[in-house]
């Protein structure tokens, strides 16, 4: 019999090899098992760090992008203003040299009769030359002496002294050439801030879904969606106000509603608002400012008046900085009012200045020579009739009102020739109208399969608390089944304006520095849950765009429209408006406070 | 070689008693320190995602938060919840209820940003826990006399500031 006959043919009960073995194997599976919680709460923690690196990567790529977006137009901007400031200077240059050549007359409209052969501006000289005779008038002599040299000298700069278009070289054919530029590339900026403003949200969302497929784990890939409030627009004429959102749009005296008892009547028209508001945001917080393209020359103004008035208080002299920076404010809007709007003319607009002058120095005679004169303004003056006639030059007054190829004009007018992109009002830094809010679900192995992270994750806490005003913590932990709810990572991030100062000053608000300088950036938040009462429906119901301009006008304005003609003719027009103005304030109030609750998806630190 | 001798060498009786007794206790041991440094890793995994996931609130929520009425804990002391969320699991498991975290340290370093708030720098977190080993034998062999390691893990974010100063400021 073989030694393993004999060894099978043992009892097993006398059989004492392997028992060591028995609990190497015990100890190998408890080894085992935990090598494998180990492995697993690695897992889930990887998992967990990844799918919140997730979140983070699909809402900042949003916020990203669109802060992007915000520099490009401030760019873009930048470029407006730096346009508009040379416009400025070559106007207010032309303005001087026009009234200089209006007075002092033209060299080269010389005309047979009479004198013969005499141009305007020889025609002047000699009238002040008689003048001059007269002994009090003695000392207009020199002046008649250099009278056609100053006449010739500064019709040289004004138009190239062609007695017709201007010539290139002149300041009036440089105006010339630039409006032409300005009126076709400035629309056309306008227009890419327009797509820009448009499409940057939607292109922060793809940004953020592209993001999240880059997460994938154990083969799965992730779903992620960023959101913003920029994503829907409040208007798609760009420069009109939208009525998607709650406007109200018929505060203007000459509409039927604002006839109404207690909104505007006959009797009263000081009741009734002009209110050309409402939401005129495209996508991204930004607007086209009522004023269109003037929106730069104010700019211009009241960045130089701050510069004045900082310069000037540098000095230390009390008052000095105020009173200049108020002078430099006053002058601002003076160049702005007179080339940046659609009735621009310029300074010296009325014939007054120049005229008395004229008269004054050609003997209270009318000028005579320039009988030929065929002077053409820049631009051809627009149709204003400036130019050249009978008896010398005359101002150009209308080459400061541009106007579009199709005839619109292209000063005041946001929706036909738009304008700069500024940041609307009622976004402010930190506020939900830069805010973007992001998740991401997956990335997790199919819950079929044995190994997935569920099985440890519970181990792996996510912490959340409650937000309501004075804002508590939980009390425990957030159960941490990614089978059942925490499958879902969540993130927030904001774009702002990286301003030095407190938003509310008057060096970071939104239709200033912030839409004029490239100092937009992105960054991650803690996550605030989106308050739907206080945020979405307080922006429908108290109107987050202006005075009455929420749903909160247009129900009262309903009830005091329905109601109140009907009640002032049988109870007299102060019972009704009291009493009108109790019931609906009361109404307001319930209303208000039943879509308005303080509460909100808790607030997380992740 | 007497026939007592003989016997005893030839003896099979009581060979696997000796075996046992002298392969049992290393290999009790080994499996001991085994389990004892899986926890201790455990442990560890946790404290370094704790410190991540506070490095992370230290990043986001130190800053001024305009906007949003903070009434909690205020920063700091959201930022030390953050690692107590994190841990709590743990610190608060009976089989692994034997790490306690300390407060974390957050430095954020602004020498690549003018201010101390702007958004730029890199946000760092010491957070240092101590581990007590709870498993006899192995908790001296592993941990030593005082049966206690101490973990210290660190873990940085890019800084989330902003320079703007919030309204209430």
């Amino acid at each position: 019999m073989s030694a393993t006959t004999m060894t099978l043919n043992q009892p097993l009960k006398n059989d004492r090899r392997g028992a060591i073995m028995v609990i190497g194997v015990f100890f190998a599976c408890m080894m085992i098992g935990w090598m494998w919680m180990l492995v697993g709460l690695g897992d889930a923690m990887i998992w967990r760090d990844r799918s919140q690196e997730a979140a983070d990567a699909v809402t900042y790529s949003s916020a990203a992008l669109q802060a992007q977006a915000m520099n490009l137009i401030s760019f873009i901007n930048i470029l407006m203003l730096i346009m508009a400031a040379f416009y400025l200077l070559t106007a207010f240059i032309f303005n001087i040299l026009d009234f200089l050549h209006w007075i002092l007359g033209s060299t080269t409209d010389k005309a047979c009769f009479p004198p013969p052969g005499d141009s305007s501006a020889d025609s002047r000289s000699k009238k002040m030359q008689a003048l001059s005779s007269i002994p009090i008038m003695a000392w207009l002599k020199p002046l008649a002496s250099v009278w056609t040299k100053l006449a010739a000298g500064v019709e040289k700069i004004h138009d190239g002294s062609t007695n017709g278009t201007p010539s290139t070289l002149s300041v009036g054919g440089i105006l010339d050439k630039y409006e032409s530029g300005m009126i076709f590339l400035m629309p056309k900026f306008s227009d890419f801030e327009d797509l820009v403003s448009y499409a940057a949200p939607w292109g922060g969302t793809v940004a953020g879904i592209y993001m999240s497929q880059q997460y994938a784990d154990y083969g799965q890939k992730r779903i992620g969606l960023a959101l913003s409030a920029s994503l829907i627009p409040a208007t798609f004429t760009p420069g009109q106000a939208g009525s998607l959102m709650p406007t109200a749009q018929y505060k203007a005296c000459a509409n039927d509603e604002c006839t109404q008892f207690l909104n505007c009547d006959s009797a009263n028209p000081s009741s009734c608002q002009q209110y050309t508001g409402g939401d005129k945001r495209e996508g991204l917080p930004v607007q086209i400012p009522n004023g269109g393209f003037k929106a730069l020359c104010d700019y211009i103004g009241a960045k130089i008046s701050s510069v004045v008035k900082n310069a000037f208080q540098g000095l230390g002299i009390p008052f000095l900085g105020t009173i200049m920076g108020w002078l430099m404010s006053f002058i601002g809007n003076q160049f702005s009012s007179n080339f940046c709007t659609q009735n621009a003319k310029g300074f010296f607009t009325g014939p007054e200045v120049a005229d008395v002058f004229l008269r004054f120095t050609t003997a209270w005679t009318p000028p005579f020579g320039g009988h030929n004169n065929n002077e053409k303004c820049p631009k051809n003056d627009w149709g204003q009739g400036g130019g050249g006639a009978t008896g010398g030059p005359k101002p150009c007054n209308g080459v400061y009102q541009m106007k579009l190829g199709n005839g619109k004009q292209f000063w005041q007018d946001p929706v036909d020739a738009g304008g700069p992109h500024l940041v609307v009002d009622y976004a402010m830094n930190g506020n939900d109208w830069f805010q973007v809010w992001g998740g991401v679900w997956g990335g997790n192995r199919d819950s079929s399969q044995a190994y997935s992270v569920q099985h440890e994750d519970k181990l792996v806490a996510v912490a959340g608390m409650q937000s309501n005003p004075g804002g508590t913590w939980n009390a425990g932990l957030i159960p941490q089944d990614t089978l059942s709810k925490w499958d879902f990572y969540l993130a927030q991030a904001e774009f702002y304006y990286d301003c030095d100062q407190a938003w509310s000053g008057s060096n970071c608000n939104s239709s200033s520095n912030a839409s004029y300088n490239i100092g937009w950036r992105a960054r991650l938040r803690r996550m605030h849950g989106l308050s739907w009462g206080q945020d979405l429906l307080g922006y429908m119901w108290n109107g987050s765009l202006g005075p009455n301009s929420g749903l909160q006008t247009r129900y009262q304005q309903f009830f005091k429209n329905k109601f109140g003609n009907g009640m002032a003719s049988k109870l007299g027009s102060t019972i009704t408006s009291a009493g009108l103005t109790w019931l609906v304030g009361q109404g307001a109030s319930f209303i208000g406070g039943a879509i308005n609750p303080a509460s909100s998806v808790p607030d997380f630190i992740h | 070689m007497s026939r007592h001798k003989e016997g005893l060498l030839r003896a099979r009786r009581g060979a696997v008693l000796a075996e046992f007794a002298i392969a049992f206790m290393p290999i009790c041991a080994m499996f001991l320190c085994l389990a004892q440094l899986s926890r201790y890793s455990i442990a560890r995994l946790a404290v370094l995602h704790a410190a991540q996931v506070t490095v992370r609130a230290c990043a986001v929520i130190h800053d001024p938060d305009p906007g949003h009425s903070d009434s909690l804990d205020g920063p700091d002391g959201d930022i030390n919840r953050a690692a107590d969320v994190a841990m709590g699991p743990f610190e608060g498991s009976q089989w692994m209820g034997e790490i306690k975290h300390s407060t974390p340290v957050c430095n954020h370093d602004g020498s690549n940003d003018a201010t101390n708030h702007g958004n730029g720098g890199t946000d760092k977190v010491t957070l240092d826990a101590t581990y007590t080993c709870g498993i006899p034998i192995a908790n001296t062999i592993v941990c030593g006399a005082s049966k206690q390691k101490t973990i210290s893990v660190f873990a940085q974010f890019p800084h989330q500031g902003a320079q703007y100063i919030p309204k209430s400021q």
